[in-house]
């Protein structure tokens, strides 16, 4: 599971952002839920384009 | 899980990836230029630019002007551009074809109650870029082609998910040997690129999947309920004149709180012979999506039924943002953008991985036969 854990809060956040920028009316809705899409990218970025690691 | 199963999981995920990257790389490219098809084509000019007048002509007229431009055709449909109020869209096919597939887009600009000259949806480069990536240019069985190559494509993404746990067991996230060799450093990449894109690539594939299949989806439910609906009225004389069209969209909108997204004219596969099929969209966010049907007598359009479509079209209709992306403006184009082209480079280091592995292998079996060899 530990091996699982980043990715899983990857994916859900992904998807959570997706749905909430199609579900909620607002700018809010647009803001958060392009955060919460944007995270895996970030966290891509972090991790692994940017940085080698052993 | 047992060495032996992971394996040969493994080895379905290399030959599922295999078979369908390429198709993977075609679907992200065409899949981001669909992503910018409308600012392409404002770019290139595909629709002529209002002229700044009035509209001059109803739907029931524009329908009128595109008949008189192909003689002997028969009008299956007809809508307004609510991006281009100037000008409306009508669906002409051969006579005696009920089929909208059959039926080709023609924009008449309403400004100037004339149709729009050398306008072919099909041949513009959106339309062709359209037809690679729903349909692979091989029409309908193309489209049912991508929807088996989306399926391998999960089955290669879920297998991926499963197989990166036991792989992964012994390092940390986000692992990139920059300091080995070349296969290595890919195998890396394909990993962290393929469990980091999983979550869109999960939608977006699932949605795709469910499009493809959307066309047959359509037909069954005009075979079935839509048959039923139109039944319940009788039969009725066929209806082939559509001068009441716009009293019927009034009429259909003024009874809910929706707006028109396209008629489908009495006589078409998705009407019956008397009724316009009115499909209406909500006015803001979801409901703009949701489409809905309004069954309007052609002869006296006072009389509207209000009807929602079945679970399974509404699934299809929600997988149409979710696959395309374009419901959150620019930031939203440009991070599914930014997805497709990180898809596209989990798709080609796989391809990578595997014909390195080949070559070495071949490599090894020759060394080894060579040097057998007395």
């Amino acid at each position: 599971m530990k091996t699982y854990g980043l990715p899983l809060a990857l994916w859900t956040s992904a998807v959570l952002g997706l749905v909430t920028m199609l579900l909620v009316e607002s700018n809010l809705g647009d803001y958060l839920g392009l955060l919460l899409l944007c995270l895996p990218l970030a966290v891509l970025a972090r991790f692994g384009l940017l940085r080698a690691e052993r | 899980m047992k060495a032996t199963t992971t394996r040969k999981l493994l080895a379905w995920h290399r030959w599922c990836g295999l078979i369908v990257s390429l198709n993977v790389a075609l679907f992200a490219v065409t899949g981001v230029l669909l992503i910018f098809h409308e600012e392409i084509d404002d770019m290139l000019g595909v629709l002529p630019a209002a002229s700044g007048g009035e509209n001059k002509v109803t739907l029931a007229q524009a329908i009128e002007i595109a008949r008189a431009g192909t003689p002997g055709s028969t009008a299956l449909w007809a809508s307004r551009d609510p991006e281009h109020p100037h000008l409306g869209y009508v669906g002409i096919a051969p006579a005696g074809s009920t089929l909208f597939a059959d039926s080709k887009a023609t924009a008449i600009d309403l400004t100037k109650a004339e149709v729009v000259k050398d306008l072919n949806f099909e041949e513009t480069f959106s339309g062709i870029v359209l037809a690679l990536h729903a349909q692979l240019m091989m029409g309908p069985p193309g489209a049912l082609l991508v929807g088996v190559i989306g399926l391998a494509f999960l089955f290669s993404l879920i297998s991926g998910v499963i197989l990166y746990g036991p792989m992964m067991v012994r390092f940390r996230f986000g692992l990139l040997r920059k300091d080995r060799a070349l296969r290595t450093l890919m195998g890396d990449l394909h990993k962290l690129l393929g469990i980091t894109t999983f979550g869109w690539n999960l939608v977006v594939v699932s949605t795709g999947v469910l499009l493809s299949v959307g066309s047959m989806m359509l037909q069954y439910y005009a075979a079935t309920e839509l048959q039923a609906l139109a039944s319940r009225h009788g039969t009725g004389e066929l209806v082939t004149d559509f001068s009441t069209v716009d009293a019927a969209v009034e009429r259909a909108e003024a009874t809910s709180d929706q707006a028109l997204q396209f008629v489908a004219l009495p006589g078409s596969e998705y009407a019956s012979a008397s009724h316009y099929a009115i499909i209406m969209h909500g006015k803001q966010g979801l409901s703009k999506r949701m489409l809905t049907l309004a069954l309007v007598d052609a002869r006296s359009p006072t009389q509207v039924e209000h009807h929602a479509f079945p679970l399974y079209l509404q699934a299809l209709m929600i997988s149409e943002p979710l696959h395309f992306g374009d419901y959150g403006g620019y930031p939203l184009k440009i991070v599914w953008s930014l997805f497709a082209l990180l898809s596209l480079g989990m798709a080609l280091s796989g391809v990578w991985i595997t014909v390195s592995q080949r070559k070495q292998r071949a490599g090894v079996i020759e060394d080894a036969l060579s040097e057998a060899t007395p």
